[in-house]
């Protein structure tokens, strides 16, 4: 073992690596803590919660149930979404390959929905399909089935003719150069379309879920994630909670700093998110908030207050639009 | 001709003593050249034979300085290159290599590619150096396709266009790494008398790597043959047909006498690469 | 025609060509295909949604709904080619995507460059870049929320970040693409550090850098499709889950085809442009006949 970890650490690469992330790790805890050593903030990193905290705040996690069920949760729907891509994806990029007219069919209309951003279908699938879960699915299957099917495609396309010719001189039929040369040799742009779709599926499945309210009130609450990740969680959590009981415990904790953070940042976000969608709601109850960039505690504490005003609206507005939902 | 320099200068003597390389990759020693020496003439074709893998082009990026040797020396015209203390030459433009597969930069035109020695060795303006290029290219006969990418012409051109990119530096040698490899019989006739018509204009020593017989004699003034894998001289063989030679040279008795000889050597080599290749293999 | 004639013919130029591909392109049963094609799937949607309403089908607009909306003076749920809102919000989107496929690849191609150039700056760039590229771009909005000011700041900053990456990976990868035997040949032709840098680095790794440009654009516009949806206050994301919200859907699926025809268009031009610096690179493939 100590061994290994000599070979290791004589390679110059690994060496300037680890240095690298140590370097950047202090680099963020002083950018986090800069607000209260020296009293300037560097563009709001003062509101990032150091790596210490995000560090304990992870552990803090780990032995929660909701945390672990929230990677169930995540790893099903990437699961089926995947799976169903694969198995609807292969055989389409192969028929778009081997057959002309289901290309020139097929190919023009699945070209126009390409571009669409996976995301952009979240709110259709949700009003399509009769349960959250189907259409979080449904979102993922999207972003990794255009990427299937398109290597699918392109790998069978760029086998070399003279293996065709070859086969073809040998008497194969049809059916034997479709089994023996075509799905063989579009095998390894098959696994680079599966890899590349899975990191997308990730992708989209966090996106959607944060989107969709992922399963809890249906209705597209995502800053019930926000809370969670505002905690620093995000590095640790990479899937969504279902369990809206442990958004209230996490809002209800309570750290000096942290508090401060949650605040600020349920501010801006009303008013980034709800500013022109909730103008038949009372519209004027949300101000700009005013950026505590001050030094002195005074500032600070009437900062906190007027964040902590907002944040009661907020919640008061959550309860209304809830009613509304309904 | 104008532009006829003759061989009275002789510059460009390539002295290679005792030079040894050894490649340790992850503890694997494997020795490339052992003990390998040749003296080259200036203005001499010199011709290296041997079979594949033997570590003839080890030999020439240790000329060329794209590796270290690990003993022996190096000496162009009396001048150190590599040698203790210096296992690694400089690279220079007084040493020029035709790569194996070929290297014009296919993002430049056959044009841009000739000019560009010259002008990042700030020895011409970029404006100057352009019209040299064209004008060099024109005597190669590539006078229609300056402005051609290498991916458009065909392989042939390119390499007569990267044998003009080295010469337009009036480089002291020219380093060829089995040049026309990949060409079909008929291209690479009309190759060699297009570089053979090349040397009789500039008087440019020519280190050449090959494994065709008929090339080594037909172009070279001495074949050097080298054993297999560790590279060592075997034999070498002077070819004493005038210049300037034609095709019809080919079919001449001394010729084929001389390629006997080479024949014989490099046979005998051959056949132990190529056990030595089945004993790896197993 | 006989031998002499043909021989004497010029190939098609310029407009010609276009002529010539045009009706070659016509000749085939391509295009006849991909009217069929679209029309068909239009059918079928249009039979599933508004001819035979089947379940669940009803609850999305039909393409006949959606076409009458589209082109009206008057739309019935507030969005046509004839409304301000429509093109305010693909002017912001697009604005956005110009502001962050800027910053994005002016950062991400000369840091990718320079870290396949250089061992150094590799191995010290590098494994944070590796730290940081699998956190999904959506996990970054609380953070950029914080750091950035305003609406916009946030936006863009999610849409940069996920095309950055992209980019820089490219680039870098298109480096380590380059023979080894062009860095030689530059250093036998006696080039500085920064003449191979400029001749050979650059022009070699471009062919990497626009395929990782045109993975970077469509990135680009999922994240800020997904930033718009989240934490915008226009913009075509802001479009979809504003109509969403409101229990409009025909405004709905006009964003979603606009963002399809707008990702499409940008694709294009970044293909496009690439193809212009790289002429190099298109006569090469076309000699081996791809």
């Amino acid at each position: 073992m100590t061994n290994f970890l000599q070979t290791l650490f004589n390679n110059t690469t690994t060496r300037r690596g680890v240095g690298a992330i140590i370097i950047f790790v202090i680099l963020w805890h002083i950018g986090s803590q800069l607000d209260e050593w020296t009293g300037y903030d560097l563009l709001g990193i003062g509101l990032v919660p150091p790596p210490g905290d995000v560090f304990a705040a992870f552990l803090e996690v780990i032995p929660l149930h909701g945390y672990w069920m929230s990677w169930v949760a995540s790893f099903g729907r990437v699961i089926t979404g995947f799976l169903v891509a694969m198995v609807i994806g292969i055989p389409f990029g192969l028929l778009l390959a081997v057959n002309r007219y289901f290309r020139g069919v097929f190919f023009p209309p699945f070209e126009i929905l390409r571009p669409i951003p996976p995301l952009a279908w979240v709110p259709a699938s949700l009003i399509f399909w009769p349960t959250n879960e189907m259409s979080i699915a449904f979102v993922t299957f999207l972003g990794a089935f255009f990427t299937i099917v398109i290597n699918v495609l392109g790998g069978a396309r760029s086998i070399d003719i003279s293996y065709l010719r070859a086969a073809q001189s040998m008497g194969a039929s049809q059916l034997d150069l479709f089994w023996k040369i075509v799905l063989p040799g579009t095998l390894p742009s098959i696994f680079t379309g599966a890899a590349v779709g899975m990191g997308i599926t990730w992708e989209v499945v966090l996106a959607a879920e944060m989107i969709s309210g992922g399963g809890t009130q249906g209705g597209g609450w995502p800053w019930l994630f926000y809370l969670e990740l505002l905690y620093g969680r995000f590095l640790g959590t990479n899937s969504c909670r279902n369990d809206f009981h442990w958004h209230c415990r996490l809002s209800i904790v309570k750290r000096d700093k942290k508090d401060r953070l949650l605040l600020h940042a349920l501010a801006t976000f009303i008013l980034t998110r709800t500013r022109t969608q909730i103008k038949n709601l009372k519209h004027s109850e949300f101000e700009s908030p005013e950026k505590s960039h001050g030094n002195n505690k005074i500032k600070k504490e009437g900062d906190k207050r007027s964040a902590f005003q907002k944040s009661q609206q907020f919640f008061s507005f959550l309860a209304r639009r809830e009613q509304v939902l309904r | 001709m104008a532009k006829n320099t003759s061989k009275v200068g002789k510059k460009g003597a390539l002295s290679i003593k005792n030079v040894t390389k050894i490649y340790d990759p992850s503890g694997v020693n494997v020795m490339a050249v052992d003990d390998c020496s040749m003296e080259i003439a200036g203005g001499e074709v010199c011709m290296i034979v041997g079979p594949s893998g033997c570590g003839k082009t080890t030999l020439l990026n240790g000329i060329a300085g794209f590796h270290s040797i690990t003993e022996g020396t190096i000496h162009l015209d009396g001048e150190l290159l590599c040698g203790p203390g210096k296992p690694k030459a400089d690279q220079s433009a007084e040493r020029m290599v035709v790569f194996q597969h070929g290297a014009l930069f296919p993002w430049k035109t056959l044009q841009e590619n000739v000019a560009y020695g010259p002008t990042v060795q700030k020895v011409l303006s970029p404006a100057q150096a352009t019209e040299k290029a064209g004008q060099m290219l024109a005597e190669a006969g590539l006078g229609n396709f300056l402005k051609k990418y290498p991916g458009e012409v065909s392989s042939g051109m390119a390499r007569r266009a990267e044998i003009v990119r080295a010469l337009i530096n009036n480089p002291k040698v020219l380093l060829l790494d089995e040049p026309y490899r990949a060409m079909d019989a008929l291209t690479k006739q009309i190759m060699h008398e297009s570089l053979l018509e090349t040397y009789d204009r500039t008087g440019v020593t020519i280190f050449f790597i090959t494994h065709d017989l008929e090339e080594a004699i037909f172009l070279g003034d001495k074949v050097h043959i080298v054993t297999t894998r560790p590279c060592q001289l075997k034999k070498t063989v002077e070819v004493k047909i005038p210049r300037p030679r034609s095709y019809e040279t080919q079919s001449s008795e001394k010729f084929r006498k001389l390629l006997e000889e080479v024949n014989d050597a490099v046979h005998e080599e051959a056949v132990k690469a190529f056990k030595a290749g089945e004993r790896e293999m197993a | 025609m006989n031998s002499t004639a043909e021989s004497n013919t010029v190939a098609p130029e310029g407009f010609n060509l276009f002529l010539y591909r045009t009706k070659k392109h016509f000749s085939g049963p391509d295009p006849y295909l991909t009217v069929a094609g679209v029309f068909l799937w239009l059918f079928a949607y249009w039979v599933l949604c508004e001819g035979l309403q089947i379940w669940r089908f009803t609850k999305l607009p039909g393409p006949v709904a959606i076409s009458k909306d589209w082109f009206s003076t008057t739309p019935f749920q507030g969005i046509s080619i004839f409304t301000q809102e429509y093109y305010d919000h693909i002017y912001v989107s697009c604005k956005r995507i110009l502001i962050a496929f800027g910053i994005a690849t002016g950062l991400g191609v000369p840091l990718g460059l320079f870290m396949g150039w250089s061992r150094s700056i590799r191995d010290y760039i590098f494994p944070i870049i590796e730290l940081l590229r699998p956190i999904p771009i959506l996990a970054w909005v609380p953070l950029s929320i914080l750091l950035l000011p305003g609406f916009e700041g946030p936006v863009i900053f999610l849409a940069t970040l996920a095309s950055f990456f992209v980019t820089t990976l490219n680039a870098m990868l298109g480096v380590d693409s380059i023979d080894e035997e062009y860095f030689r040949a530059a250093g036998c032709l006696g080039s500085s550090r920064w003449d191979v840098f400029k001749n050979v680095v650059v022009p070699g790794a471009l062919p990497f850098i626009f395929t990782g440009l045109q993975i970077s654009i469509g990135v680009a516009w999922f994240s800020l499709v997904a930033a718009e949806m989240v934490s915008g206050d226009l913009g075509l994301g802001y479009l979809i889950v504003d109509a969403y919200m409101n229990n409009v859907t025909v405004p709905m699926v006009i964003a979603m085809i606009t963002l399809g025809f707008i990702g499409y268009f940008s694709s294009a031009c970044v293909r496009a442009l690439g193809n212009r610096l790289m002429a190099w690179h298109v006569k090469e493939l076309a000699q081996q006949g791809r």
